[in-house]
């Protein structure tokens, strides 16, 4: 049996093909202002990487920001529960997730099916999302992917007292004008991002096991940081790509949908 | 589970702190009591220090009494800043303790970590950021179990909206019969009356649930030391008016703590007339620390974070500050002494119209910016400071009202945003380039062109 | 077939001042404006003005009411004022504030200091439902109604309090059948349209709430109901008056089978009014059963130490909808509603305690991506308890 997860976030879009309970296709790309055919061209990537013809799909399901502009879904589901799934699937030990995505930050707590327990989010401000780290580089003129090598590097870490975006990021240039060393601001930008999410996780309080997903977990820097902010070891999922956890999830639940059962107790699929 | 980091926390068990041994188990405690010696060594150079050496001794004698009630297991009464405790005293060895004083003392005594932690505890038990932080240190406190069980908690809705939260808070985790104090809205004989009868039923409540009875004896004595005490303090703050100032800005803020944990003590009584000595020595002999350039009115809350602000202030900018809105207490009728009654109303008179925040925040804005005013012309002021808390509504609500005023009155008005308790909000760099900037141009500008 | 009779009921909160109310006021009948159900309508009507309960909807920004009361108030009561500050509610005869909280109490001195409004009453209510603090409540009703008759120009009678009384009993009749509709497997009245029929109760003359209810209500028990939602919660919170804000969780599949919200049904009494008694003996004091029914009603999270009732009552009321989930809305910078999230959030945690969802807002905001998700994923894990309780797929708990 074939199923699907469209995963349409924020800022990057991504799809998984599970074929009788395994990965046969993972892919990520950018979203754009028109999620429908960002879904259509994502999910058709995936396809082809499978090398499955759509009618061969059994169930798909659309989850992330964008999961109601996935026309083709038979169901949408939240991108909580999804990555609660996904986690479960590749740790199946992991009963805390840490979603950090492009807008947001999620704390997922599992049982021990990967069934979605409770979760907080943060609040509509940025800090402690991927779009404050990717703002901060942008003001320190940097490439997001320098802040691995700078965090590595040594110095103290600045004091990012700010923990609006916004003044962050004046924050960051007067620091910058001030001439202090570049190693710093970046360990203290990520320092300020792991407070702000393990803020987050303090009010759920969190189960080992300990895992991170969304695009930001890709970060070195920041799942170190984090671990040490928490005082927890965060589990890894070897070469996973821990950006396409969410969209595994929904194609895991999808699987569930299609053998008729919907997912514990959800509600019937509707018609694609 | 270590409470640092982000695993659930166990549930508060505050049953285990049984003597001062479980007490000074805690990291909490015991940091409090090393910390204390360390301060008063600061002081030991300035023998004319006598205010912040009194009150340092109090500290000790309190933190002495608090520890011996435990071993004793006498009983101890939870209340908020609101609320004085004379009518807890007069219940024999029962024990008051303020539910914000672990934290604030933390934060006093430059433990900032610890009292930190308490408000990152207190949101991550489901506090909201953005209510107040001094609400939030009392209920990180009592979630971490710091405090001996209560025999039965006060709550009343002084000086502020945000004491709703710690409040509340405090009835939920005290786990122990609540009382409330309404506090009404105007400022009349009838709220004088209204929270005397309250009062007057807060008495059986104490007695039933502390198992003590009231000594009226023991009442006459400690308002008996709260009348000295306050005769003191206003003696004290007419030396302050004096030009210049000769005793350090940042002691005038303590009289809220004074209120809040002395009130009807004999250490309360020690610790007001050391801040007058303190003040007439200093002035009789003329002693200058800093050379006072300009005064302000600072209106609204202390930078309790780092009270070495006030030096900053006072030796980089000549800017004094000879009275606040926490360290002003005002004139009004001192508790009469000769029955139960008249006791009881001078005490809810004293709360609703002289305790510091509650007088002024408390009505409508009018008695809070009169009040401005007077400070400002009696204490001979450049300028005002307001320094907004963050999440202090009542102040922020009136803002603009208390702008006009301040515009009308031709005083110039810094206004800026902070949290008294948390310097992740404002950096304590960026309070002192906002009062640089505003002393430097235009406070001492002005008073040159009032001068020429 | 509801339908059309609940469209009057979204068209006119659309508004203010909704038209019944503005007409009424171009009759040249004054209205007094309110921000807090512990200020009774029946005091203003005897008074001879009519009751609007203030919101700020149609305020396209609140900078108008920042500028005195900054960006650090909720912004509910930073609309309202800058509503007013800006002819928003045409000509009002007076407003009523009260010690609610912080804001409401700013609001109060921007009303007395900055506008025209030739009355400004204000309400302090004791911060306890005691008994011993219920006569100065009383006291203050007291108050309140001569200075509003003298202000009015009109005589304060028991007559025209129970007159007032009456009126206002028919709506709580109204809204009493409505409340019930929300119940049973088959709803009739979605939460959003109950809020919109609960705003319009408190800003629209009783006689024309009563006009727009009647044929509703007998649309609504003539209908077979809505189809069975996926999750009933109940919705509790502080000053929602955006029923789109409602609907949008609805659309996630959180049917909100009942609300303590302070613009719906923790606004309806039942109604208290006593018949004539036979002979015309008196029925009592009419300022006394509206303090008494107004004083005691469930309270609001500004009352202190009521936590421990207020959460029976939300349980009580849980049970009495089949709810499988509490949904708690509040305003940033509200203390006394973070209060309460403090503690009800402890309850959540105990053992088998219900689920709850905390949601912050903002006034005037209906956020879309973030509430569909939380809401969404809330569902989700209301069904997933079922599943675990081993209970079908639409069965609630018993």
């Amino acid at each position: 049996m074939i199923t699907a997860g469209v995963d349409i976030g924020s800022t990057a879009s991504k799809a998984a093909v599970l074929k009788d309970g395994s990965p046969i296709a993972q892919v990520v790309g950018a979203s754009t202002t028109n999620p429908k055919r960002t879904a259509q061209e994502i999910f058709e990537r995936a396809l082809s990487e499978a090398g499955v013809a759509r009618e061969e799909v059994a169930c798909v399901v659309g989850t992330g920001y964008g999961r109601t502009q996935v026309p083709f879904a038979n169901q949408n589901v939240s991108e909580i529960t999804c990555h609660g799934r996904g986690a479960h699937f590749l740790q199946p030990a992991v009963r805390t997730v840490i979603d950090i995505g492009g807008q947001d930050t999620k704390v997922i707590l599992i049982d021990g099916q990967g069934n979605l327990m409770d979760f907080v989010m943060n609040d509509k401000c940025a800090a402690g999302t991927g779009r404050f780290l990717e703002a901060m580089a942008r003001s320190m003129e940097i490439p997001l992917d320098a802040f691995e090598e700078q965090y590595l590097g040594s110095g103290d870490p600045s004091v990012i007292s700010n923990m609006c975006s916004v003044f962050a990021e004046s924050e960051v240039i007067n620091l910058v004008n001030d001439g202090v060393p570049l190693a710093s601001i970046v360990k203290g930008l990520i320092q300020s991002l792991a407070s702000r999410v393990a803020s987050i996780a303090r009010r759920l309080g969190l189960e080992p096991q300990v895992t991170m997903t969304g695009g930001v977990a890709k970060s070195g820097a920041v799942r170190d940081a984090l671990a040490r902010k928490l005082g927890v070891p965060l589990v890894g999922f070897g070469t996973q790509d821990p950006q396409l956890v969410g969209a595994l999830g929904a194609a895991i639940v999808a699987a569930d949908y299609a053998r008729g059962c919907p997912p514990a107790g959800f509600g019937p699929a509707a018609g694609g | 589970m270590s409470r640092s980091t982000g695993l659930r926390t166990p549930r508060l068990d505050r049953g285990k702190l049984r003597g001062r041994e479980a007490l000074l188990e805690t990291p909490e405690w015991r940091e409090l009591l090393e910390s204390l010696p360390v301060l008063r060594s600061f002081f030991a150079g300035d023998p004319g220090a006598h205010g912040i050496t009194a009150l340092l001794h109090g500290v000790s004698i309190y933190l002495e009494r608090l520890f011996d009630s435990i071993d004793r297991g006498a009983p101890c009464v939870w209340y908020n800043l609101g609320f004085n405790p004379e009518l807890v005293y007069a219940l024999g060895d029962a024990q008051p303790i303020t539910i914000e004083m672990l934290g604030v003392m933390h934060n006093l005594l430059g433990n900032l970590d610890r009292s930190l932690a308490f408000i990152d505890r207190a949101e991550a038990e489901g506090a909201p950021g953005d209510c107040c932080s001094a609400d939030k240190l009392a209920a990180g406190a009592m979630h971490l179990g710091l405090y001996p069980s209560p025999a039965c908690t006060v709550g009343i809705n002084t000086p502020c909206d945000a004491q709703v939260m710690g409040t509340q808070v405090m009835a939920e985790l005290g786990r122990a019969p609540f009382f409330a104090v309404d506090v009404p809205y105007y400022h009349n004989e009838e709220t004088v009356r209204h929270v005397a009868a309250q009062l007057r039923l807060l008495v059986p409540f104490l007695e039933e649930h502390t198992r003590r009875r009231l000594d009226i004896d023991r009442l006459r004595e400690v308002c008996r030391l709260s009348n000295q005490m306050t005769e003191t303090l206003w003696e004290w703050l007419d030396w302050r008016k004096l030009v210049p100032l000769t005793q350090s800005s940042k002691l005038v803020a303590f009289t809220l703590v004074l209120q809040i944990l002395f009130t009807g003590t004999e250490e309360g009584l020690a610790i007001a007339r050391g801040l007058l000595q303190e003040a007439r020595e200093r002035q009789e002999r003329g002693e200058r620390f800093f050379e006072e350039r300009c005064r302000a009115i600072w209106y609204q809350d202390p930078v309790w974070t780092d009270m070495q602000i006030y030096d900053w202030f006072e030796r980089d900018l000549g800017l004094t500050v000879p009275v606040d809105v926490f360290g002003f207490y005002a004139h009004t009728t001192l508790i009469d002494t000769s029955s139960l009654d008249s006791m009881l109303e001078g005490l809810a008179r004293k709360l609703v119209n002289c305790h510091p925040m509650a007088r002024q925040f408390r009505s409508d804005i009018d008695v809070y910016i009169q009040d401005f005013l007077h400070l400002h012309e009696a204490w001979r002021a450049d300028c005002g400071i307001f320094a907004g808390h963050v999440a202090c509504k009542h102040a922020w609500g009136g803002i603009g009202l208390f702008k006009e005023a301040c515009r009308r009155a031709g005083i110039p008005l810094l206004v800026f945003e902070f949290d008294m308790f948390d310097p992740r909000v404002t950096s304590y760099d960026d309070i002192f380039f906002q009062v640089e900037r505003f002393v430097n141009e235009v406070v001492l500008p002005r008073k040159a062109r009032g001068r020429g | 077939m509801s339908a059309e009779f609940l469209q009057p009921f979204w068209r006119l909160c659309e508004a203010s001042v909704p038209e019944p109310t503005a007409r009424l006021r171009d009759s040249g009948r004054p209205i007094v404006g309110y921000l807090c159900h512990y200020v009774p309508a029946e005091i203003l009507l005897a008074a001879g003005a009519q009751p609007l309960r203030l919101r700020g909807v149609g305020s396209e920004d609140s900078s108008a009411g920042d500028a005195f009361l900054s960006g650090r108030l909720c912004t509910y009561v930073r609309h309202v004022v800058s509503l007013a500050l800006e002819g928003g509610f045409g000509p009002l005869g007076g407003v009523v504030c009260g010690n609610t909280c912080d804001h409401v109490r700013r609001a109060a001195d921007v009303f007395r200091k900055k506008t025209e409004v030739p009355f400004v009453g204000f309400l302090s209510v004791p911060r306890s439902p005691r008994q011993d603090l219920f006569p100065y409540y009383r006291r203050e009703l007291a108050r309140l109604y001569s200075g509003l008759c003298e202000a009015l120009c009109c005589q304060p009678s028991d007559e025209a309090l129970w007159e007032a009384i009456r009126r206002m009993d028919e709506v709580r009749v109204r809204l009493w059948r409505l409340k019930e509709l929300r119940l049973g497997a088959r709803p009739k009245l979605t939460g959003a349209d109950a809020l919109a029929v609960h705003i319009l109760a408190q800003t629209v003359p009783p006689e024309d709430f009563v006009a727009l209810a009647d044929p509703l209500i007998a649309a609504l028990e003539a209908s077979p109901g809505l189809e069975p939602p996926r999750a009933k919660v109940v919705l509790i919170g502080a000053e929602l008056d955006e029923p789109a804000y409602v609907r949008l969780i609805e659309g996630q599949g959180a049917f909100v089978a009942a609300d303590r919200l302070c613009f719906g049904a923790r606004s309806v009494l039942p109604p208290f009014g006593k018949e004539p008694t036979p002979g015309g003996a008196s029925r009592g004091d009419p300022l006394d059963a509206i303090a008494r029914a107004y004083f005691f009603r469930p309270s609001c999270a500004r009352m202190i130490g009521d936590f421990p009732a207020r959460h029976e009552a939300l349980l009580a009321l849980c049970r009495e909808a089949e709810a499988e989930g509490v949904i708690f809305e509040r305003l940033m910078f509200c203390d006394p509603w973070g209060a309460d999230q403090h503690n009800l959030g402890q309850r959540a945690r105990e053992e088998g305690a219900l689920p709850v969802l905390f949601l912050t807002r903002e006034y005037g905001i209906v956020p879309t991506g973030q509430l569909r998700t939380r809401v969404q994923a809330f569902v989700e894990r209301i069904e997933i308890q079922r599943a675990r309780r081993g209970m079908a797929w639409g069965a609630v708990r018993p």
